[in-house]
């Protein structure tokens, strides 16, 4: 079930639980200045400065090991930087320790203390804090309801399934009224479909909330879907941060367009040159005509060409090469209900294009795929780095 | 890339803020105090062992090894020999006897195992001190007493209870695709046993040994009553006869005979140790 | 699955061991007990039930009440306190004692376990005579604490020789317990005194119960460390059940009424032992 449909309606007054738990806070900003963190001889953040806004969603991807969870941990404070600051709400708060930041941390094994019940759970940072009684009651009357926890409230952590859990550590860390949010890959204990449904209630919840929020994930369709700007760090580097549409059309380096985007984009080895006011692209004996010079200076380039598999299109009826026309032979046939993938190989090199729902196409089938000049991204052979626009 | 040494800025631990705070040096003073008293009674042991005249007090020793000399003299030592007889005897029986019943309760069929480990369990909490009595009368009428490998033999089975439980949880974990191949291969027990169970358990084995040896080393009220021959009392005996032997007793060999006493008993434990670097499994009854 | 035959010369070498060496002697700790047995005497060869005689003896036995106390009171001192509470502090400072500290105190007190018993009961009587080491520390060299504290001191000796057991097990309890959850209540601004009594201690319950018993069990039997210390004196200071046992059957000589105490003894160390299986059966289910 849903949050909303484990809501039930609105109680008696005029405002919703969220509100009153959103109404008195402010938001506050965060801010990561030239954050190193070298562990004995490895390094795993690389002089890593991010902004972070007040009140946005942001999402840090990246592939295992790439030192997304370090840097949460350091916001956190379980972590100290080797270099660097860390600014949260303009205070440099490096000397301070995780329990005087005001932040949440919500864990990927959820951390639940299990000796206690959900209700000792939830209000146990509060009472040790001394908070009033009143204001506990209260707070957890909301976070309760805003969760549907309700029902759980004497059940023990063992006794609980595992989205009951990772609500119950929601709760946990929204009692405090943070002034930040992290969450470290919350919804990968979960199973598929339950991970679907919660990305959509974490997006919701946040909405209706509004607390800053920094949350650290390896799966990029739950970055694509979930944040207000994205954060791709690999190899302890932040490569590129920025809203969704802007990272997956405009990947700033080869990485980045391989990482985001399901399939992967297809990637192909070239040479690129002027010619006039365009630029020309050979892959093979493909070429590709792209409309601006401004792409690049000098001589020919040694490219990187990458095409995503939307961008490819299928030419039907055709079977010759011709210009940017490439035929391949179909090696692989995925039907996914609303499109299909299609693996063609073509020569030495496989190429993955979106074809529409029926096409009939079979694998050993001739067909013959196009890009666009527009859609085409370059990056430079050697360092990775796009070319142009 | 700069070291981070080069800058000369300390790295950071996990959740620690200051490296030296009042209380972390508060902490390590008293613990570091509690360390000092602590080994005072041993440290005691060793310097009158090397003390001319030692005394009852941690004090400067007028170095000598003669205390050490005297020890060895005579045939003082006999007992610490009769001591190695009847521990080697426990512990190679126990040692033995623990892994084929382990093997033989954790890989076959047996009726009613559950049962039988509960009860190997409980046996394991009833020390064999509180059964002197019964077991004096029983080694009368066998005729076993002052005899060293009866009273080892006791040890052994004192031991037992502790050494199959800790083997079968060991041999448990053992794959069960390792034997079944072994099996197959047509692997008779004995050589399974020896070439397969053992290797695989060998830190069951030697926590096995260790228990067996320290605990049969260490034995007093079980020799007190069963051996009063002298000459075939092993040497926490003859350390006590020693002891009490005179009003003022000679405390420098009598310290240098207790340090003789107990090296083997720490050798054998620095050994196991090493050999274990993850300290004691304690026989996966006991899970913290 | 059908039981092999040949399992059971396999087992036999077990079962004689302990059906012989262990089993045996508690079937007859519970007949001689109700005999007028003796070491040496007429009663030595010619013996005969009493029916519940000894029983009756036992019951308006001072002495034997007396040791009762005085087992409880070392149990409390010297088990609990000595040992479980001691151990447990041990283990959680060393958590955040520098590594150097850390490992020589830890090996200093293991040390003291490995040492056998009657060599400890020997630096201990050199540590609290009349001009040990002891008085010296605590200004009082003429002190005879053997004498005056002699509970005390026994006690102490016995958790001095023992508490490395009990540190070791909770220092492996620590080591596994969640980290994200202690880290979780750091972030949620639980202040440190607090997680410790809040969520690590109770995550350890398990741990300190199976603890407390192993320990009650290891220590009502202590005989060696009292007898060399103090031959259960001043007097009967320290005359705890085992050692009024050794007393009554072999200084005495009077075995049949020593088997009571010592089967009294059996009862109560298989009592123990049986909630030490039932708790390990609960924790392994």
């Amino acid at each position: 079930m849903s949050l909303r449909e484990q809501r039930g309606p609105s109680e008696g007054s005029n405002r919703s639980e969220s509100e009153r738990v959103a109404v008195d806070r402010h938001v506050v900003g965060a801010r990561l200045e030239g954050i190193t963190k070298i562990f004995g001889e490895e390094m795993a953040v690389d002089d890593l400065s991010l902004e972070i806004h007040p009140g946005e969603l942001l999402v840090l991807v990246g592939p295992s090991g790439c030192g997304k969870t370090t840097t949460l941990r350091m916001l956190a404070g379980l972590e100290r930087p080797t270099y660097g600051s860390i600014f949260i709400n303009e205070k440099e708060v490096n000397r301070l320790s995780p329990s005087a930041r005001n932040v949440a941390m919500v864990f990927q094994s959820y951390a639940l203390y299990p000796h206690m019940t959900v209700r000792k759970n939830l209000v146990f940072a509060l009472r040790a804090k001394r908070e009033r009684a009143g204001v506990i009651r209260e707070r957890l009357a909301d976070v309760s309801a805003m969760l549907g926890l309700e029902a759980l409230l004497q059940r023990k952590p063992s006794e609980l399934s595992g989205g009951q859990r990772q609500r119950v550590a929601l709760g946990r860390a929204l009692m405090r009224h943070p002034d930040i949010f992290l969450l470290d890959e919350p919804l990968s204990n979960l199973d598929a479909a339950l991970r679907t449904q919660m990305r959509g209630d974490l997006v919701t919840l946040h909405r209706e909330i509004g607390v800053t929020t920094v949350y650290v994930t390896h799966d990029q369709v739950e970055a694509m879907t979930m944040a207000d700007r994205i954060g791709v760090i690999m190899g302890g580097r932040l490569l590129q941060v920025d809203i969704p549409e802007v990272v997956y059309s405009r990947p700033v380096n080869v990485s980045v367009a391989s990482f985001i985007g399901s399939p992967k984009i297809n990637l192909l080895e070239g040479t690129a040159w002027r010619d006039g006011s365009k630029c020309l692209v050979r892959w093979d004996d493909v070429t590709f005509s792209l409309d601006d010079a401004g792409l690049f200076s000098g001589e020919n380039r040694a490219v990187t060409v990458g095409i995503r598999a939307e961008d490819l299109s299928w030419i039907q009826g055709e079977t010759s090469e011709s210009g940017s026309t490439v035929v391949g032979t179909v090696r692989l046939v995925e039907p996914l209900g609303s499109e299909t993938l299609v693996t063609l190989d073509r020569g030495a090199k496989a190429l993955v294009a979106r074809f529409p729902p029926h096409c009939g196409v079979r694998p050993g089938d001739k067909v013959a795929v196009a890009a666009e000049g527009r859609h085409v991204h370059l990056f430079d052979r050697e360092t990775g780095e796009r070319l142009g626009r | 890339m700069i070291s981070a040494t080069a800058l000369g800025r300390a790295e950071g631990k996990p959740a620690q803020y200051r490296r030296f705070t009042p209380a972390s040096i508060a902490t390590n003073l008293v613990l570091g105090a509690f360390g000092v008293v602590f080994a005072s009674p041993m440290l005691w042991l060793v310097l009158a062992s090397f003390d001319q005249h030692a005394g009852w007090q941690v004090k400067v020793p007028e170095l000598t090894l003669g205390n050490y000399r005297t020890v060895i003299s005579y045939n003082y030592l006999d007992p610490i020999w009769n001591s190695l007889y009847l521990s080697l005897v426990a512990t190679a029986v126990t040692t033995a006897v623990s892994i084929i019943t382990g093997y033989v309760l954790s890989t076959r069929h047996i009726p009613l195992k559950r049962t039988i480990m509960l009860s190997v369990l409980l046996l394991t909490g009833i020390p064999v001190t509180v059964l002197i009595v019964p077991i004096y009368e029983l080694f009368v009428q066998l005729n076993w007493l002052n005899s060293i490998p009866a009273v080892g033999l006791l040890m052994a089975a004192s031991s037992l209870p502790f050494g199959i439980w800790l083997m079968k949880n060991y041999i448990d974990a053992v794959p069960v695709e390792i034997l079944e191949a072994a099996a197959v291969d047509g692997v008779g027990t004995r050589r399974t046993v020896l070439g397969v169970i053992l290797p695989a358990t060998y830190s069951g084995v030697l926590v096995t040994v260790m228990v067996t040896f320290i605990n049969a080393w260490g034995a007093f009220l079980v020799p007190l009553i069963l051996i009063s021959n002298p000459g075939s009392e092993p040497g926490s005996i003859a350390l006590y006869q020693f002891l009490s032997a005179f009003v003022t007793p000679r405390i420098g060999p009598l310290a240098a005979y207790s340090l003789i006493f107990s090296l083997p008993v720490v050798v054998l434990y620095l050994f196991v140790a090493r050999r274990l670097a993850g300290g004691f499994a304690f026989g996966g009854g006991v899970k913290g | 699955m059908v039981f092999q035959w040949s399992s059971l010369p396999l087992l036999m070498p077990a079962l004689i061991l302990i059906g012989l060496l262990f089993l045996l002697p508690i079937g007859y700790a519970f007949y001689y007990a109700f005999t007028n047995l003796q070491l040496a005497g007429p009663h030595a060869v010619l013996y005969g039930l009493t029916g519940l005689q000894n029983v009756k003896q036992l019951i308006h036995d001072p002495e034997f009440l007396h040791s009762i106390v005085l087992t409880v009171i070392f149990i409390a001192g010297s088990a609990i306190l000595g040992q479980t509470v001691i151990g447990l502090a041990l283990a959680l400072i060393m958590r955040r004692a520098l590594a150097a500290i850390r490992l020589s105190v830890g090996a200093i007190v293991v040390l003291a376990w490995v040492l056998p018993s009657v060599t400890s009961a020997f630096v201990w009587y050199a540590f609290a005579q009349q001009g040990g080491t002891l008085g010296t520390i605590l200004h009082n060299p003429a002190g005879s604490y053997l004498v005056n504290d002699a509970m005390l001191i026994v006690s102490i000796a016995n958790s001095w020789r023992s508490v490395a057991f009990s540190m070791l097990m909770f220092a492996a309890a620590l080591r596994n317990l969640p980290t994200e959850v202690l880290e979780a209540a750091e972030v949620d601004g639980i202040p440190a005194w607090r997680r410790l009594s809040s969520v690590v201690i109770p995550m350890l319950r398990g741990t300190i119960v199976t603890n407390l018993l192993l320990v009650t069990l290891g220590n009502i039997s202590e005989f060696t460390l009292i007898w060399i210390l103090t031959r259960g004196g001043p007097v009967d200071a320290t005359t705890t059940m085992p050692v009024y046992m050794y007393l009554v059957s072999f200084i005495y000589d009077n075995l049949g009424y020593g088997s009571m105490i010592g089967l009294a003894l059996v009862l109560l160390a298989g009592l123990i032992s049986l909630l030490y299986v039932r708790n390990v059966k609960d924790r392994m289910a």
